[in-house]
């Protein structure tokens, strides 16, 4: 949650400095709003949380179902007859989904104050237009997105850690090289499944 | 005697059955993981080489069938983020069984209350060990394999181990056990697999050794004069 705040604050601050520089510079400082709106609530929430929900959960999930694996955990649960999905990939994928949309809408209110924030430096501007103009940019088809984005790729992503988890066959040195493999492909697949949605959500609506 | 649970069917164990309310034993230090694997399916392609009763229902499709095969390996297998109660009621829990059978187990196997919120690394092997016997019977299964318990118990516990063993034999599970540990395998076995000739035998057709031939004369004596402890503390 901290990590979320600050980072959440930083990057409202560091995109809305930048944001009314380069606005300054072309003369239309009236759509920063929007643009912030537009830029942290489509492309930069998700891509933030990705990074981080990779650092934080999905080396955890891979390196704590390889070490059940390696300890025989995963062999007692089959033995019991207990299903390795039931008990281990699903609740992970459904908690890895949920945390995924929850850690973004608390990043992205952190980001929008840090944002207005930022926007202060230069001017005074009141919260409630910046609020307004922030609001006013997102369309409904954007919430849909959001939702498609973070419930997407924090399902694949857990999935696999789960899967890099459970691929451990018994030498321990095994447990470090899955994560990292886990780690790099959940990068390779947040970034993907990030661009296709955003190209598919900009083939919908339209340039 | 009774119906046969387990029979193996290709292998060098072919013809090998086990009853229920039989206790039969490698005297290997291990159950061959050939049994072990085909018994639970573990792999489809060696499914084939043991046949089971009607009574454990196995099948392709699913694994619940695996609640009537006790499984106790030796110290490993237990859930590290769960307490040992918690680790001997998720089969039962997971398999809609009442608590009370998780309790009974618990109390059967002699681990004191004091000692089921703790996680396994917070208690010995002993414990651990006396922990993986109780999951292992607490949805009272009818096949029950358990590899070297006596690994971690001391000489001393062997006749409460022992007569564990036999109460669990008296419910009419059918009981196959590997261990190195002749003396006690002599005592609480119907039969064993002789690791020379590799058949069943009721009686060693090798030499144990003196020492292993006064352990077994001690063992007895001891089982002879055993009383049940009081764990309930």
């Amino acid at each position: 949650m901290s990590l979320l705040v600050v980072l959440g604050l930083l990057s409202g601050i560091a995109i809305s400095i930048q944001s009314n520089m380069s606005e300054s510079l072309i003369g239309n400082k009236e759509s920063i709003g929007e643009i912030l709106g537009v830029l942290f609530f489509r492309e930069v929430t998700p891509l933030v949380i990705t990074m981080v929900i990779i650092i934080r959960s999905v080396t955890a999930v891979t390196s704590e179902i390889a070490t059940m694996k390696m300890q025989s955990e995963i062999l007692a649960l089959n033995t019991m007859g207990i299903s390795i999905w039931n008990y281990i990939v699903f609740p992970r994928i459904i908690a890895g989904m949920v945390s995924f949309f929850a850690m973004s809408v608390v990043y992205y209110i952190f980001g929008f104050l840090g944002a207005w924030l930022g926007a202060n430096y230069y001017s005074y501007v009141p919260f409630y237009p910046f609020l307004t103009s922030f609001s006013n940019s997102l369309l409904p088809m954007d919430f849909l997105f959001f939702l498609l984005k973070t419930g997407v790729i924090g399902g694949i992503i857990f999935l696999r850690a789960c899967h890099w988890g459970l691929r451990v066959s018994g030498a321990s040195y095994q447990v470090a090289i899955v994560t990292r493999l886990s780690v790099v492909e959940a990068h390779s697949i947040g970034l993907f499944i990030q661009f296709t949605l955003s190209v598919l959500f900009y083939a919908w609506k339209g340039f | 005697m009774g119906t046969s649970i387990l029979t193996v069917k290709t292998g060098r164990y072919q013809g090998l059955e086990i009853k229920s309310g039989e206790v039969a034993g490698f005297l290997q230090g291990k159950i061959p993981e050939n049994i072990f694997n085909s018994v639970l399916a573990l792999t489809r392609k060696e499914m084939e080489s043991v046949s089971l009763s009607d009574e454990i229902g196995r099948c392709e499709e699913t694994i619940s069938w695996r609640k009537k095969v006790g499984v106790c390996s030796q110290d490993r297998g237990l859930l590290s983020n769960l307490t040992l109660f918690e680790n001997v009621d998720l089969p039962v829990n997971h398999h809609e069984k009442g608590q009370e059978e998780t309790v009974l187990a618990l109390e059967e196997v002699g681990i004191p209350r004091s000692y089921w919120g703790k996680r396994p690394h917070q208690v010995d092997e002993r414990i651990r060990q006396y922990t993986l016997l109780a999951r292992s019977v607490a949805l009272k299964p009818r096949l029950l394999l358990i590899n070297k318990p006596t690994r971690y118990i001391s000489h001393h516990e062997f006749p409460f181990l022992y007569f564990w063993i036999k109460k669990q034999q008296a419910k009419g599970m059918a009981i196959l056990i590997g261990s190195w540990n002749y003396p006690f395998m002599l005592s609480v076995c119907d039969w064993y697999i002789d690791p020379e000739t590799q058949e069943k035998s009721t009686f060693p057709s090798f030499g144990v050794g003196q020492q292993w031939e006064e352990s077994l004369k001690f063992l007895k004596e001891d089982i002879k004069h055993y009383k049940e402890p009081d764990h309930a503390t």
